[in-house]
């Protein structure tokens, strides 16, 4: 009997967990408050240009912390909340990401929270703190009174007495709830804007996978056009030429012959680098797995490679196969070129519906994806995919970069 | 010499059949897919056998495979391999078990009739032939290594010629300088990168050569 807690222990346990939730919404509200000044310092800077890159980066840390607002309310609401669905802030151009920035309904929404996260964060607080003492004298004489009057946890009947609850200290968690659901109705989208803004976000990947397409399409004519075709071109000519001398002067043709057979060789290694481009002809023969190793195997900087679930009688789409080869060798190559590192680790793994590719090195890091680095190129060919690219490259090292790309199954 | 061949395009597989009998060869049996090449090898035993790399069925590596299952069926069978492209793990895996009688060349080397006679009597002989594509992608690797940078230019054309097996007396016609000079340049480059003294061998020079550009040791085998 004497085992259950009394009425007052239960009633004070849980307005202590719900004043933890409010309490911790103080100095989130002053963090809130800060932002708001922030946010109005970065526009008007915006506004005369020069904040502009500052822009992106803004919306990113707010992010973050309407992200953390929303594990805290979920976690105190117990149950998860629905992702999300930002729009990536990580484009090349420093307009598409303003743009982005400004345009993404779901930063745009923890925007408008902020000014009043920071009043109602600290009203709340300070109201909690409040019906404490009140809270304590009242229900604590009250629930004390009852609990000596009538210690029964069933009455007559057998029928469990509900605890009694306490008049003013119910209304933390009471408050807490408010708060969180509010966080919750707020800060999160609702499913037909989660819907849209994943739509949102495919059309943005498709428009760039059709562009880069072409542009990739484009190159290769160019390649080939520039290139080969001009080489041969060249050769016909020369060929041509041979015959007219033949005759007349045979040491001159014999020349042209020369010439002619260095332009079909060259010609011929310009073929194998085009190739080499569209589709590494080792991936096909040898597999993702065999073509990495073979890359990590002509690099300088011992490379060791880490596979899980890539096997040969289980081929990735032939895109995907090509686009994570890419990104291993632009990886690999700026390894030996600029990163003095001494080893390097190479892990690839499929999962459910991704590969995710890793990079690692122990160089001094400092990469930088304005100085025309591969990185650029394995972003662009990365998003082309719908993948996502994270590059971390701190100065003093070291450089880690992850790629995941979609693969179907 | 006797001469079987695998190669799956007619245009390719007939220019090889003539340029080698026009040259006094007899091409004793020709493959058009992989699992027809070490039958083939096996009935005919011939002198040297020419293997594409991709060929019929699967059109991945096959020809490198029956290249490496034959020399594990008939050791010693001097193999010349061709392909579109070169890789140089493919080198790896056919030089692991000794440089004798191996050969791997572009297939545009072809077009230079005299080298390609020349590196196909090489590896028929029990030598070396590497493509220059396949020395350069290591040398590149090794770009940086310091004892690598100490050569002189012409000791690093000589260090290009070695490796893709050729004779002291091939590198000096070609570079238009004595045999002696070209033997000086050989003991420098040793010294430089501190190998063990050349013996003469030329398949064994390759071997040493390539195994410090690869940075790995002699013995490399399968990875």
């Amino acid at each position: 009997m004497t085992s259950t807690p009394s009425p007052l222990t239960v009633a004070v346990r849980r307005s202590w967990d719900a004043s933890r939730y409010l309490l911790i919404g103080i100095p989130v509200a002053l963090t809130a408050c800060v932002g708001v000044f922030l946010v109005l310092a970065v526009l008007l800077s915006a506004v005369v240009v020069i904040g502009l890159p500052a822009l992106p980066e803004a919306a990113k840390v707010l992010r973050r912390f309407a992200e953390s607002e929303r594990r805290r309310a979920a976690a105190r609401l117990g149950v998860p909340f629905r992702p999300t669905p930002y729009l990536p802030l990580d484009a090349e151009e420093l307009s598409d990401r303003v743009r982005r920035a400004l345009t993404d309904p779901a930063t745009l929404r923890d925007v408008f929270r902020l000014p009043f996260q920071a009043l109602a964060g600290n009203a709340l607080g300070y109201l909690t703190m409040l019906l404490w003492p009140v809270g304590l004298l009242v229900d604590g004489a009250a629930l004390t009174v009852v609990h000596l009057l009538d210690r029964r946890t069933s009455d007559e009947y057998g029928t469990p007495v509900p605890v009694r609850r306490g008049w003013v200290l119910r209304w933390h968690p009471v408050l807490a709830d408010l708060s969180a659901s509010w966080t919750r109705d707020v800060l999160t989208s609702p499913v037909s804007a989660v819907l849209d803004e994943r739509i949102a976000q495919l059309t943005e990947s498709r428009a760039g996978a059709v562009e880069a397409h072409g542009a990739e399409l484009r190159r290769i004519e160019r390649d080939l056009h520039d290139g080969a075709q001009a080489r041969i071109v060249a050769l016909s000519m020369r060929i041509g030429l041979a015959k007219q001398l033949l005759d007349r002067d045979p040491a001159a043709a014999r020349v042209r012959l020369d010439e002619a057979q260095d332009g079909a060789e060259a010609a011929l290694a310009e073929l194998r680098h085009v190739v080499r481009g569209i589709h590494p002809p080792v991936l096909t023969d040898r597999g993702l797995g065999g073509a990495v190793r073979a890359l990590a195997a002509g690099v300088a900087v011992p490379a060791e490679v880490v596979l899980h679930g890539i096997d040969d009688g289980r081929r990735l789409p032939a895109a995907i196969e090509a686009a994570a080869y890419f990104v291993v060798a632009e990886a690999l190559t700026n390894i030996s070129k600029h990163s003095g590192a001494t080893a390097a680790t190479v892990r690839i793994a499929r999962g459910p519906g991704t590969l995710r590719v890793r990079i690692g090195d122990d160089g001094r890091g400092g990469a930088d994806e304005r100085a025309g680095s591969g990185l650029v190129g394995i972003r662009r060919r990365v998003a082309a995919l719908d993948g996502t690219t994270r590059i971390s490259s701190p100065a003093g090292g070291p450089t880690d970069i992850e790629v995941e790309l979609p693969c179907g199954s | 010499m006797r001469i079987v061949i695998a190669e799956d395009n007619a245009l390719l597989r007939e220019g090889i059949i003539l340029l080698l009998t026009g040259s006094g060869h007899e091409v004793v049996a020709d493959a058009a897919t992989g699992p027809e090449i070490l039958p083939a090898l096996l009935e005919h035993r011939p002198d040297v056998a020419v293997l594409d790399v991709r060929l019929p069925p699967t059109f991945r590596d096959e020809g490198l495979r029956a290249a490496l299952a034959a020399r594990a069926e008939l050791p010693g069978l001097p193999i010349l391999v061709l392909s579109q492209y070169v890789e140089e793990t493919y080198a790896a895996e056919l030089l692991a078990r000794g440089a004798q009688g191996i050969g791997y060349l572009l297939k545009d080397r072809v077009g230079r009739v005299e080298q390609f006679l020349e590196a196909l009597d090489r590896v028929a002989a029990g030598g070396t032939a590497l493509d220059p594509e396949v020395v350069s992608q290591l040398l590149t690797r090794k770009a940086s290594a310091r004892p690598l940078q100490s050569l002189t230019a012409r000791e690093r054309q000589v260090l290009e010629h070695m490796a893709q097996g050729k004779a002291n007396s091939t590198i000096a016609a070609e570079l238009v300088v004595t045999e002696r000079a070209v033997s000086k340049h050989i003991g420098s480059i040793f010294a430089k990168l501190g190998l063990e003294p050349d013996d003469g061998t030329v398949h064994r020079r390759v071997l040493a050569v390539l195994a410090y550009l690869e940075g790995r040791g002699e013995d490399r085998g399968h990875r």
